[in-house]
């Protein structure tokens, strides 16, 4: 139990520390590193909190393809980059951050305390859930028969909406692509 | 006996961290990120023989190719200049 706690305190510790390094650095290519690593310590983290799942999914999303689509923006980016001095645009910034972050803790006052067993959540299809799925489906993990089989239509239709989004940023981009790649040969 | 690897795999991250922010190329940078991703993949399979779940294994497989991937991407970029679209 001890050796749970330390070793939390130890990851968020962690996490914190590189989140701070990220804020702080000016040059592209580390932010991009150390958002990676920033995604590997959070994952640990959900492996730690018995979050398997979300732990594979914040590896591979968040450390594999995000930042290689990160990569593929910054090859499309210029060779040199510019420092912005601290102006107003970044006060509105700041403004409106603190602004958004005091309204939502503000909000969070009015949620139920987490792990209660009489929280809203876990009155009726939870237990429903842990005690038939098994039976219902025949798949030994509850939150693999849920996100398969109960919110089958759901993930389904999350994978077309994004299908299309995708090929909607395709269509409307590829001219412009085309463009910059046309300019960058005739510099050449 | 598992705790003291932890400790020790705690202690070399943070000795790989502070190479990550202060590396003097992007090259250690590099490195230290990878090397970091390696450590990740060792905690893994450790905190789950400490906790006595040693089947998360299989995550720790997937980090493996996934930091592989990573860090092919990075060095593409920098050798091609892009990652092949252009």
């Amino acid at each position: 139990m001890i050796g749970e706690i330390i070793i939390n305190a130890f990851l968020v510790t962690l996490m914190l520390t590189i989140a701070i390094f990220i804020i702080n650095t000016r040059k592209v290519i580390s932010t991009i590193l150390l958002t990676g690593t920033y995604s590997l310590v959070a994952a640990l983290m959900f492996v730690s909190l018995d979050a398997v799942d979300v732990a594979f999914t914040e590896a591979s999303v968040g450390a594999g393809i995000s930042t290689i689509l990160f990569l593929a923006a910054l090859s499309y980016l210029p060779k040199e980059e510019k420092e912005e001095k601290f102006n107003l645009k970044h006060i509105y910034a700041i403004c409106t951050c603190t602004i958004v972050s005091g309204l939502l803790i503000w909000a969070s006052y009015d949620l139920p305390l987490v792990g209660q067993l009489e929280n809203p959540a876990h009155q009726h299809l939870a237990q429903d859930f842990i005690e038939g799925s098994r039976n219902h489906i025949g798949i030994p993990n509850v939150v693999t028969s849920i996100l398969a089989s109960y919110r089958g239509y759901d993930t389904f239709g999350e994978t077309v909406v994004i299908y299309t989004a995708g090929i909607a940023v395709l269509v409307l981009l590829h001219d412009g692509v085309s463009k910059i790649s046309k300019i960058n040969k005739e510099k050449k | 006996m598992f705790l003291a690897v932890l400790i020790a795999l705690a202690i070399s991250f943070l000795l790989i961290l502070v190479r990550l922010i202060n590396g003097k190329t992007t090259f250690d940078r590099i490195l230290a990120a990878n090397s970091i991703g390696t450590i990740i993949v060792l905690g893994i399979s450790v905190h789950g023989f400490y906790m006595g779940r040693p089947e998360f294994i299989d995550i720790s497989i997937v980090y493996a190719l996934i930091n592989f991937i990573g860090t092919v991407a990075v060095l593409k970029l920098f050798d091609k200049g892009t990652l092949g679209d252009k």
